[in-house]
């Protein structure tokens, strides 16, 4: 078993605890196992010599974002039964999923080495033969960078930083970080409504200072002469 | 391919074996220490001068009965002291002993640290779920939040030396003090680390966890003979860990003369007992506070004044 079994191994793992957190009626069930699904891509990543990559992706998702999920769930009191009705719509995943490991397993069994891309596309030249000169057509149009080839040519941080994230690949860089703003100032947009109402209804019992010092005696208190019947 | 098995398998048990022993004696330096600065003798019946003081009490906790509650969720509490336990393992793998003594030597070593250790609030929070019981869960909630806190401060000092020594290679970081230990031009930042290691290992006086006054004992109340054991080994694992990190990202390592390197090893464990004994406990709100409100624009300080001189320097 080579490189490939080994990652073809990993990810029927994560296949089988994704079907586990569909299924699982406890909430922390769920976390657990998806945190088994980042240990299991920090593995995949470990396997093909990024490690540096792999401990972040373990430090960021495992060590920040799951802690929150897995606080959030234990404080909450969530209701068994309506977990189990709303469960009901995820069948079909299932289903698709049970698929998925029945031809991962297969492809373990009948070969162990996974296709490279040339062969993918000369295949579906095979398959399609009423198209002529797709193989032409495939390679002309499809250009993409192999990210990996650019990772494992430089494995050192400093080289990382320099070439991929603040050189070639900065406007990609540039357009996460955009998203990722976009995410926070939306939450608080959508959450202000919210806010400002709760203000409103605080403002009616609020004292206010400033016109209570600016009242004036000479306007505040009227004398009425009453005329006596 | 057996081969490699077997000489893996005796690497790391000659590191597993020397870390208990370590371990052992570690909680004996700490009762005598505490002893000392109370006026008092500390343990000193089993074995010459309570030297094998340790030894009976492994064996004592081994020996006692193990009690799961009935309504525990029974996979997780046998699962989270091993957690526990195994991350304060895997922890030392990258740590090196000597010259060529090390277990792995991977290039991006401080990030596998800061990794790991991350990982290592699960066992915590795990086990006061777990346990289904109201004190152990209320602790295990607010040692999490502890740990992840003051995780945030810790990295970014840690971050600030790595762009100091220009790596993440633990042994290039202690090849680069040569001339100068990292404690001098980084003074500040060794403060607020030694402090947010404190809080890390939840040492007195940010040891709200086992608040022993309000929680009983925190987390691990429900956990009796071998669960606590290893809890307590992992614990205090972590701390032998914290106090030789200390020592080689600020005094030079420990690598180089060796009697040297125990002494600073062994220093920054007197230092962790030394603030026990003296200080009084946090409240937990200013904790908090300490953590997010002081810390951390701390280190963000110490960070980019770390970056701003390597920069002007080049």
């Amino acid at each position: 078993m080579g490189t490939t079994g080994l990652i073809l191994l990993v990810l029927g793992i994560v296949i089988i605890c994704t079907l586990v957190i569909l299924r699982s009626v406890n909430p922390i069930y769920s976390i657990l196992n998806l945190i088994l699904i980042y240990g299991c891509y920090a593995s995949i990543l470990l396997t093909v010599e990024m490690e540096f990559l792999a401990c972040i992706y373990i430090l960021v998702n495992v060590g920040a974002i799951a802690v929150l999920f897995l606080f959030i769930v234990m404080m909450i009191n969530i209701n068994i039964v309506e977990i189990q009705e709303t469960m009901r719509k995820y069948n079909i995943y299932m289903f698709v999923g049970i698929i998925a490991v029945i031809g991962i397993i297969g492809i373990i069994i009948t070969n162990n080495e996974l296709r490279i891309k040339e062969d993918v596309i000369k295949e579906i030249g095979l398959i399609i033969p009423t198209v002529n000169n797709i193989e032409g057509i495939l390679k002309t149009t499809i250009q993409y960078t192999d990210m990996y080839e650019l990772f494992i040519e430089t494995s050192d941080i400093r080289n990382m930083g320099s070439n991929v994230i603040y050189g070639t690949h900065s406007i990609w860089f540039i357009m996460a970080c955009i998203i990722l703003l976009i995410g926070m100032v939306g939450v608080i947009y959508i959450t202000e409504d919210l806010i400002i109402e709760k203000r409103k209804l605080n403002e009616r019992r609020r004292q206010d200072i400033n016109s209570q010092v600016l009242r004036d005696y000479q306007e505040t208190i009227k004398n009425y002469s009453i005329k006596k019947n | 391919m057996l081969r490699t098995i077997l000489e893996g398998g005796l690497k790391s048990l000659i590191v597993i074996i020397g870390l208990l022993i370590a371990v052992a004696f570690a909680t004996l330096f700490e009762r005598k220490v505490m002893a000392a600065m109370q006026k008092r003798r500390g343990p000193n019946v089993v074995g010459i001068v309570g030297l094998l003081q340790p030894l009976a009490d492994g064996l004592k906790l081994v020996l006692k009965e193990t009690i799961i509650p009935i309504v525990a969720d029974k996979v997780i509490y046998a699962i989270a002291p091993i957690i526990t336990f195994t991350i304060s393992l895997v922890l030392w793998s990258v740590i090196a002993i000597g010259v060529n003594s090390v277990f792995a030597s991977i290039n991006s070593g401080v990030i596998f640290i800061l990794a790991m250790s991350s990982i290592g609030v699960y066992g915590i929070i795990l086990a006061g779920w777990a346990s289904n019981s109201k004190y152990a869960f209320l602790g295990g909630l607010r040692s999490a939040a502890q740990m992840v806190s003051y995780e945030v401060a810790l990295g970014l000092i840690i971050l600030s030396i790595i762009t100091y020594a220009g790596t993440v290679n633990i042994q290039e970081i202690t090849e680069n003090q040569e001339k100068i230990w990292f404690v001098i031009p980084l003074l500040p930042g060794f403060l607020l680390a030694f402090i947010s290691a404190l809080a890390e290992t939840n040492r007195p006086p940010f040891d709200l966890p086992e608040a022993e006054a309000e929680l009983v004992s925190g987390y691990n109340v429900e956990y009796s003979s071998t669960g606590f054991a290893l809890f307590f080994l992992g614990e205090y694992a972590n701390i032998i860990l914290m106090s030789v990190l200390l020592a080689i990202f600020f005094f030079g390592g420990i690598i180089k003369s060796k009697v040297l390197g125990a002494l600073k090893g062994v220093s920054m464990l007197f230092s962790f007992i030394w603030v026990r004994a003296t200080l009084p406990r946090f409240r937990y709100d200013q904790l908090m506070y300490l953590g997010w409100k002081v810390l951390l624009p701390f280190a963000l300080l110490i960070y980019v004044s770390a970056a701003s001189i390597v920069l002007s320097i080049k």
